[in-house]
């Protein structure tokens, strides 16, 4: 899902990079606020993990293309949705700067889909379904596996999408417009999503038992 | 909030091994962006040449038991996991100094 330089327009991009300004200032003011001593070490751990979890590819069917997790719902669910921008703003950076993978003039692009979209629409939905299934005799447990999978799932499902319509609205350069990006984006990424959602429930699922304190259930 | 040695140490050592994972597999990554743009024959601007480019050092592969292993790829998954460790913890540990 990394934009490489070159794939957005400078107007895209700008606008894009703007969007996010009041989404890091606003992060940034939440977690001062929650972040103390012993909440850094595991910001700090949970931001490498993502790093390198998103190094590993699995395939999404037939062609050859693969996916990959974006790790900002996990962050989002365990932490804040404000401390998955900053992680995931973090990611990005070091991911352009060092690697080549996504680009410095897409960065703004990068961070408003993985980042923003994906911690705030991915952290929504956990949040949604929790509620929803509050009023269901269910195990507390398959509560939060099920909502922790469709936080997964819907963040990186629509973090896909901000990109596509990023792609779509670049299309002098890019190639494509709307009618393709969205729908290509989308659809491709339901599917990797899929294993984003299973990764985040199984890591949501194992730290709930180990630190119950940092999975909140209400 | 507590602070669990055990639980970091824990998903450190998964970041590990998901690095070396991710590193020897990362040939294979080919997304649904990379298709789109090979089909349009639509080529990345390279703006600047980053150090370890490619998550690797540009090193030959080394065959391991019947199996090729980019070596160079896995030090570079390890030092980007190593990058992202400290720039976190060391934003971490500022924005919340007030409060400690």
């Amino acid at each position: 899902m990394h934009m490489p330089d070159g794939f957005l327009t400078l107007q895209v991009a700008t606008i894009a990079f703007l969007i996010d300004i009041p989404f890091w200032i606003l992060s940034f003011k939440k977690v001062r606020n929650t972040f103390d001593a012993k909440t850094a070490p595991l910001f700090g751990t949970l931001t490498a993990l993502i790093f390198a979890a998103q190094m590993v590819n699995w395939p999404i069917g037939p062609g050859g293309t693969t996916g990959h997790l974006i790790g900002s719902p996990l962050v989002s669910i365990l932490l804040s949705p404000y401390s998955g921008v900053i992680a995931l703003s973090i990611i990005l950076l070091v991911q352009a700067l060092v690697f080549n993978d996504g680009g410095l003039t897409t960065y703004g692009g990068n961070v408003l889909s993985m980042a923003v979209v994906g911690s705030f629409v991915g952290y929504a939905a956990y949040k949604a379904t929790l509620k929803i299934m509050g009023k269901l005799k269910v195990n507390e447990k398959a509560k939060i596996i099920v909502a922790s999978f469709l936080g997964g799932w819907i963040g990186i499902t629509f973090a896909a999408l901000s990109t596509g319509i990023q792609l779509g609205l670049s299309s002098s350069v890019f190639g494509y417009g709307l009618s393709i990006t969205v729908p290509v984006m989308t659809i491709s990424h339901a599917i990797i999503g899929i294993g984003e959602g299973a990764i985040t429930a199984v890591a949501v699922y194992y730290i709930s038992k180990v630190r119950p304190d940092l999975v909140r259930e209400e | 909030m507590k602070l669990d040695y055990v639980m970091l140490l824990k998903i450190l050592v998964v970041a590990a091994i998901l690095a070396f994972l991710g590193s020897w597999v990362a040939s294979y990554a080919y997304e649904p962006l990379d298709k789109a743009a090979e089909i349009l024959n639509l080529k990345e601007v390279e703006i600047f040449k980053a150090p370890l480019s490619g998550y690797t050092l540009g090193w030959k592969t080394i065959n391991l038991l019947g199996y090729e292993l980019d070596v160079s790829g896995v030090i570079a998954g390890v030092i980007g996991t190593l990058i992202v460790l400290i720039l976190a913890y060391a934003l971490a540990s500022v924005l919340s100094r007030k409060k400690s």
